[in-house]
């Protein structure tokens, strides 16, 4: 739009186009000078008018200061069912209240409060809708992790409900067939277990017995006075009971006897040791001397009476027996 | 002034409805947080309920088939321990009965017997058994002297005495001969002596007592 000052021609026959392009030059020069506008670029004029054609601005004097010129007509820019007064009336300023009034939201501002007191409580209003909105939108955005969570544990609860019914199946079945014990399995097994761990232990001293017997008949001249058969656990155990249910006891022979029929020392000595030697043939068998008929260690003293009469001499062994 | 407090409770009038609205879309908003976190609180309660229902029933599950795995393959032997009266209380008239018994068969000299108190020893479960009764062995020393024509007679009553279905560990037996007179030589009399000692086991179930005083006391 032009300014109001702006020489517009009365006469029917004047070229209205050429005016416009006139007075839009001064305007565009107004607008340079002031700094509104850029002169380096020419400028595009679109003119909005009921009246002219298209091609009216074409030769005209000052067409060539404009990039190009674009005329559109103010009657097909105006929708039909917003205007219903005659087509002659749709001018550019029709439009541009038109625009102003359905979309530019162009603010009274010489209004006083009181007169604007209902665009306020309109604002207000949509103020609060928003609120209302944004309050909802802002409760759903809280509420969905939780809900998700939610649901989540709720498909995790009815996935082992559905999960735990073959086992709960499962378990009443065994429940129901288990048989009845008068002690829990547990103390079941721990009797059995312990009264094989016991057995394990009890060896019938006849077995050795005999084996020893076997041993005598080779050796005539070995008389045994005394026999002692027994168990004997580690030393850590203090109380033969617990090496015995901690599965150590080991068998121990303390053999007494003596060795007569020979005048010579030599001869009850070798004879000795033959017999000790069969004793360690016995399956497990280690064999220990407690008392020799003659001491003969360089580290002990050695007495004895060299006669003529036939030697009678005592020993005492250990045999222990380890499985 | 009046006229701006007219104007004031007027535009509070036409704003009730939606102040109204308002009010009811923060109740909504909050509360539907809260039935939120309720929700799933409660939905949480019982997804944690159901695990652990379901590892209980697994575990019970497991320890049933394990129990009844134990049970197969040590009813028959606890049943013969049971037959045996391994798990009854010790008989010691029964075992002078047998004792006597034996000896008749054998022909066997006196024979003395001495059977020592009992005491008691908690067993102990493998690792990884809580809260099991306590089974307890009980032990008596059973002490014989037998005198013996020859090492046989020995042989046989320990043949027979050991099988007789008690637990009897034979810890120690000790033969020893005694000097006899050569006028004896040709005569029936004892001419070794065993003296044996046995430990005799028994097994008994006790379930855990409420009076501390009497377990401590029982097990010294």
């Amino acid at each position: 739009m032009f300014s109001r000052l702006t020489p517009l021609p009365i006469d029917p026959d004047a070229d209205l186009a050429e005016s416009i392009l006139v007075a839009t030059l001064q305007s565009r020069e107004y607008l340079e000078r002031i700094g509104l506008l850029k002169s380096e670029e020419l400028p595009e004029l679109h003119v909005v008018s009921p009246v002219l054609e298209a091609d009216a601005f074409e030769g005209k004097r000052g067409n060539a200061d404009f990039a190009a010129v674009h005329h559109h007509n103010s009657i097909d820019l105006m929708p039909i069912n917003s205007y219903g007064g005659p087509q002659s009336e749709i001018t550019a300023i029709l439009l541009c209240l038109d625009w102003g009034v359905h979309h530019g939201g162009f603010g009274n501002i010489y209004a006083s409060p009181a007169i604007m007191r209902f665009t306020f409580l309109r604002r207000q209003r949509n103020y609060v809708a928003l609120s209302c909105l944004l309050a909802l939108i802002l409760g759903a955005v809280v509420s969905a992790p939780v809900l998700n969570d939610a649901i989540r544990s709720r498909a995790n609860y009815q996935a082992m409900t559905l999960d735990m019914l073959p086992v709960q199946a499962q378990y009443d079945e065994l429940t129901a067939q288990f048989p009845a014990t008068p002690l829990p399995s547990e103390a079941m097994a721990l009797v059995v277990n312990n009264y094989d761990l016991i057995e394990s232990q009890n060896h019938p001293p006849t077995e050795l017995l005999s084996q020893i017997s076997q041993v005598m008949e080779q050796h005539s001249t070995i008389n045994l006075t005394s026999i002692v058969w027994k168990i004997s656990a580690d030393e850590q155990y203090l109380d033969l009971n617990d090496g015995i249910l901690a599965n150590s006891a080991v068998i121990e022979l303390e053999l007494y006897g003596q060795q007569f029929g020979t005048s010579s020392y030599e001869n009850a000595d070798l004879r000795l040791k033959e017999f000790i030697d069969s004793l360690s043939l016995i399956e497990g068998a280690s064999v220990r001397t407690t008392s020799l008929p003659i001491e003969s260690a360089p580290d002990t003293s050695v007495s004895a009476i060299v006669s003529d009469q036939i030697l009678d001499s005592e020993f005492a062994l250990i045999v222990r027996i380890d499985s | 002034m009046a006229v701006r407090r007219r104007h004031i409770r007027e535009d509070l009038a036409w704003l009730k409805w939606w102040l109204i609205l308002l009010a009811l879309c923060f109740a909504i908003a909050i509360g539907g947080y809260w039935a939120s976190i309720y929700y799933r609180s409660d939905m949480r309660r019982l997804e944690l309920g159901t695990r652990s229902n379901f590892d209980v029933i697994t575990q019970e599950v497991t320890q049933i088939e394990e129990s009844e795995r134990i049970i197969v393959e040590n009813i028959d032997r606890y049943n013969a321990l049971v037959s045996n009266r391994l798990l009854e209380e010790e008989d010691r008239v029964s075992l002078l009965e047998d004792i006597r018994r034996i000896r008749n068969r054998f022909r066997l000299f006196p024979i003395d017997v001495e059977v020592r108190e009992q005491s008691s020893r908690i067993l102990e479960y493998p690792e990884g058994i809580e809260d099991a009764d306590e089974q307890i062995s009980v032990r008596s020393v059973v002490t014989l002297r037998i005198p013996l024509l020859h090492e046989e007679d020995l042989t046989r009553f320990l043949g027979a005495f050991l099988n007789a279905g008690r637990l009897m560990v034979t810890t120690s037996c000790a033969i020893t001969a005694p000097a006899i007179d050569a006028s004896e030589q040709l005569e029936v009399v004892q001419r070794q002596i065993a003296s044996c000692e046995f430990i005799w086991y028994t097994f008994r179930r006790e379930l855990p007592s409420t009076d501390e005083e009497y377990d401590d006391d029982y097990y010294e």
